[in-house]
């Protein structure tokens, strides 16, 4: 089309609707008249005339409304054509400025490729986590099912029999099944290895809506014969089996005895357990009958309901309770105080880390806001640069808008780029986020970039566009024409109003760093007071690993005594090893706990509420090789295991709550009242963290895992003090367990300090998100009030050259430059102040318990900001403080 | 070959005051013919219905008012342009011209109409009548 046409296009696209209407009318309406005319002038009487007119020129009504719709047709598809146009002529405009300036094109597009692509790695975590549905049919129907006490104490597994009754009454819930893990050797050819092995109701699969995708599911009658028939995860039948295809009716060697693989479920598949965090599930077997009813009092079992379609959470819950209230009045003895939680499982499983996630997800946006003040600075004191070709601009005819959208489009082409290469940046980001996540954050396997994460990237990237380029594209549209082209520069109102915004920006940024600086600095004095803290223990070259004792041959605690003893003796032989110890618990990981009653406490011993004390089963070198510490008595020695009453330790909360101001060596206590059996405290030792750094020590005693009567030693970690690194000893370890035993496995192969560090793994990585997002943030801000400072001196070297003719000195000129940083910078600080009382709350959860507000902690944010805006200032002040008054008057 | 039915007009053959076997006007003509008349110059509406009516002797007529659609089309797709000037009654009317692009098309259209009628006149003439 050429240009002429085009144009006149246009300017018809200009008339309103009413008046292209009333122009078609007009030329149809004329060419009647004319008929008519000339049909009188051949002498045609007038009605005939117009009659006849009408029959040649046909229809007016059907051929107006054909051409109103052709106009408006065309008039739409011009205005798009042209917006497109512009749009384009606004992009390749837009490109030459970038290409023109390459400096600050490289510097918005690396400062939003930061934003940008913090955000976005975080974001995906966050959805991997937390948004993605779980992978289960109709995920929003599954819950959790604990048993819990009528006074509000929750989430323990429940107990068979009440699963039985439970599931059989129920009318919400359209099935539930339950799980118990237990670690399985797979034994017979190869290494032998450990798994994680879980027992199910056979519906488990069915309740999350999965079947084996080779063989089948298990039925009923797996239940009641005891079939020695598992079903097997994809990942243990790829990696273990080959992916042989001929597995489904083949045997497999699992603790020693031959089981028929009946199915494997599909890839990515796990029966989730809150309990166990990123560990799957590679073989299922299904529960006899009987091993389920059993036992009121004893909770084994984690439960999976899913309820009926249309039922909420808070329903199903009522009616579980109701139904525990029926038991509890069936069976008082052991359901008086019971009753039933319902949990979703999606909150139960991400609940927790989602918050957190978000909470980082915030900070990133903190940033990303500093982000774009920064690049709203920068782009402002461009536009003042360009103050002359946006006058000129308007001054051919341009109007606001179409300035303002020059401008606009010009930001979102920088935020485009700069989002792409923040889409980069996350591509390396998360390698590096992969390194540091902790392994306790749930659903780490589902963390990518995906489509919903580059949309959201893409939508941020939109967004900040919009964010930090309406500002500027306002500011300078608002030109004053003739002052522009007369000056060559800006009105002093104009330039004073963008000075005005951009110390506001740079204020607002001041405010934003202050708070994530002050959130960083609470985090980090956390993470350093809690990993600081004495955890009972020594873990320096203390190496640990697991051992599952599994099958017949152990079922004899002297086998199992036995290959402990040999073990260890000849872990011990190995050179470079100080000590070897074994404990059926580590410390920091939570632990078993139950009721004790004291002998010289009658009272105590008969009103069946003992203190609760935490316990361990151990070896007697255990305390040496863990290296804690012996506070009174001894240490236990081969004889407490034998004698009538067990010798046993205690740690000091134990020795102060059972006997306050009493020696407790000597002392004797039970686990049970009827009939006692009496335990005699040989030792007193320090207090080990047994439920994490973040919680008190408890009180806890350590008995001999040979004494008799308890069915122990099965799963223990074997504990090695060694001289030097410790993971160098463990082809040597496992040599000795299977020179003992040729099929035992070990597994969970850690060092303590290893173990120790896991247990901070989570504030780690949120206090070192935190203080990056602060780091940069500090120095973005530091960019922004040398920018504006700079910006000002620029500015004022008329004004500079004024004072200095008039006897100012030197430092007075430095002074009052920085006074012009330090006046932005304290502002800021005012604001981020109100902010840090303002997020207290959010802030919390992220600190372990740490105050939220730390007075010394927030002046010295503030005192870091006004050196920041101090240092910042200081080079333009000493240009300022150079100008020579003679260049600077003349320069006018 | 021939490249007429990208053209689709509204036409209509008007029986009654024509001789009875008065043609059916070919679909896509009525374009040729409008940039045909406008060769000469430019002219309005009313005065492309005359010249079309006097050109052909009346052999073909055509409904008037399906001129416009037709004008609209061309102009639309850059055949044509228009501009508005003062009828002799002094009031204000639009005069169409032909476009360089309109004066190219008018070319081809007349080379391949004569094409067609050429190659149908042959399919015609080689079967008794």
């Amino acid at each position: 089309m050429s240009w002429v046409t085009d144009s006149w296009m246009r300017l018809r696209s200009l008339l309103s609707q009413h008046d292209r209407e009333g122009q078609i009318d007009d030329e149809l309406s004329l060419h009647v008249e004319m008929l008519v005319r000339d049909l009188e002038a051949r002498g045609v009487d007038p009605a005939t005339a117009r009659r006849e007119a009408n029959r040649r020129f046909g229809d007016v009504r059907v051929i107006r409304k054909e051409l109103y719709s052709m106009e408006n047709k065309r008039v739409d598809h011009e205005r798009r054509a042209t917006y497109f146009d512009e749009l384009w002529q606004d992009l390749r405009y837009g490109t030459r400025q970038l290409l023109r300036n390459p400096m600050f094109t490289a510097i918005v597009i690396g400062t939003l490729a930061v934003g940008v692509g913090a955000n976005t790695a975080v974001f995906s975590v966050f959805k991997g986590v937390f948004l993605d549905p779980l992978p289960y049919a109709q995920p929003d129907r599954l819950t959790y099912i604990w048993h819990g006490s009528t006074e509000g104490e929750c989430c323990g597994p429940l107990s068979g029999p009440d699963f039985l009754d439970l599931r059989r009454m129920t009318e919400t819930f359209e099935d539930i099944a339950v799980l118990s893990s237990r670690n399985t050797n797979i034994t017979g050819d190869g290494d032998p290895v450990v798994v994680l092995g879980a027992n199910i109701t056979p519906t488990m699969f069915s309740v999350l809506g999965v079947q084996p995708v080779r063989g089948r599911s298990f039925t009923e009658d797996d239940e009641l014969e005891d079939g020695h028939v598992v079903v097997l995860s994809d990942g243990l039948w790829h990696q273990r089996l080959g992916a042989d295809p001929d597995i489904i009716g083949s045997a497999i060697e699992l603790n020693r005895e031959t089981y028929t693989v009946v199915g494997v479920l599909p890839p990515g598949f796990n029966v989730p357990s809150p309990w166990r965090i990123n560990q799957m599930h590679d073989v299922y077997f299904p529960f006899a009958r009987e091993d389920i009813d059993q036992g009121r009092s004893s909770h084994w079992l984690l439960a999976i309901g899913r309820l009926e379609p249309h039922v909420t959470l808070e329903t199903g819950d009522a009616e579980l309770k109701s139904l525990s209230k029926s038991l509890a009045d069936q069976y008082p003895e052991t359901n008086l105080t019971k009753t039933t939680y319902v949990h979703s499982m999606h909150d139960r499983l991400v609940g927790r880390a989602g918050t957190q996630l978000i909470l980082l997800l915030s900070a990133a946006g903190f940033m990303l806001l500093i982000v774009c003040g920064n690049v709203a600075s920068l782009l402002l004191t461009r536009a003042t640069a360009r103050q002359t070709e946006m006058a000129i601009r308007s001054a051919v005819g341009a109007g606001r808008t179409r300035i303002i959208r020059q401008l606009l489009t010009e930001s979102m082409l920088l935020s485009l780029l700069g989002g792409v290469a923040g889409i980069a940046l996350t591509f390396w980001a998360m390698t590096f986020l992969r390194a540091s996540i902790p392994a306790d954050l749930p659903r780490v396997a589902n963390i990518g970039i995906d489509g919903a994460v580059l949309g959201f990237a893409l939508g941020i990237s939109i967004l900040t566009g919009l964010v930090f380029g309406l500002a500027p594209a306002l500011s300078a549209s608002r030109t004053n024409l003739t002052e522009s082209l007369k000056e060559g520069k800006g009105t002093p109102q104009s330039a004073s109003r963008r000075n005005l915004l951009r110390g506001a920006l740079v204020a607002a940024q001041f405010a934003l760093a202050l708070i994530l600086a002050n959130g960083a600095a609470l985090m980090v004095q956390s993470y350093l007071e809690f990993r600081g803290r004495q955890q009972g223990f020594d873990p320096g070259n203390v190496l640990t690993v697991n051992v599952a004792l599994q099958g017949e041959r152990y079922d004899d605690a002297f086998a199992r005594d036995d290959f402990l003893r040999q073990t260890i003796e000849r872990i011990a032989a190995i050179p470079g090893v100080l000590a070897v110890g074994a404990t059926s618990k580590l410390p920091l990981r939570g632990g078993t706990n139950g009721q004790v009653w004291i002998e010289d406490d009658p009272e105590r011993l008969h009103d069946g509420q003992g203190p609760l004390v935490e316990f361990s089963r151990v070896s007697a070198d255990y305390f040496d090789a863990m290296g804690i510490r012996l506070m009174a008595g001894r240490y236990l020695t081969a004889d407490d295991t034998a004698a009538a009453s067990p010798g046993t330790i205690i740690n000091e909360v134990m020795a102060n709550e059972l006997w306050p101001d009493e020696n407790p060596v000597g002392k004797r206590y039970s686990f049970r009242t009827d009939p006692p059996n009496w335990m005699t405290v040989v030792g007193v030792v320090q207090d080990v963290r047994q439920w994490g750094p973040y919680s008190r020590a408890r009180a806890e005693h350590y008995l001999p895992y040979t004494a008799p009567g308890w069915a122990s030693g099965y799963r223990m970690y074997l504990i090695v003090k060694t001289e030097l690194d410790p993971l160098s000893l463990v082809a040597a370890v496992r040599q000795a367990v299977l020179t003992v035993d040729k099929d035992q496995p070990i597994s969970e192969i850690r060092t303590m300090e290893g173990v120790l560090s896991d247990q901070f793994a989570g504030q780690r990585f949120n206090t070192m998100l935190v203080g990056i997002f602060a780091a940069i943030a500090l120095m973005l801000v530091t960019a922004g009030v040398y920018g504006v400072v700079s910006f000002y001196v620029a500015q004022s070297t008329h004004e500079i050259g004024v004072r200095m003719a008039l006897g100012a000195g030197r430092g007075r000129v430095l002074q009052l430059t920085i006074l012009r940083g330090l006046k932005l910078a304290g502002a800021g600080a005012a604001i981020g102040v109100g902010g840090i009382f303002a997020t207290t709350q959010v802030i919390r959860s992220l600190l372990f318990g740490a105050s939220p507000v730390d007075i010394p902690t927030m002046l010295g944010g503030v005192a870091v900001l006004l050196a920041v805006a101090v240092l910042a200032s200081i080079v333009p002040a000493h240009r300022a403080a150079s100008v020579s008054p003679v260049t600077a008057l003349r320069s006018e | 070959m021939t490249r007429l039915p990208w053209l689709r007009t509204r036409l209509t053959c008007i029986r009654g005051t024509m001789p009875k076997n008065t043609p059916e006007l070919l679909k896509g003509t009525l374009d040729l013919l409008i940039l045909k008349t406008l060769e000469s110059g430019p002219m309005h509406g009313y005065a492309i219905a005359r010249a079309i009516e006097e050109a052909t002797e009346q052999a073909l007529q055509i409904e008037e008012g399906s001129l416009y659609p037709a004008l609209y089309r061309m102009t639309n797709r850059g055949l044509l342009r228009f501009e508005w000037g003062l009828s002799a009654a002094n009031r204000r009317i639009k005069s169409y011209r032909l476009t360089a692009r309109g004066r190219k098309r008018l070319k081809l259209e007349t080379a391949n109409w004569g094409q067609f009628t050429q190659a149908v006149a042959r399919v015609l003439g080689e079967q008794p009548a």
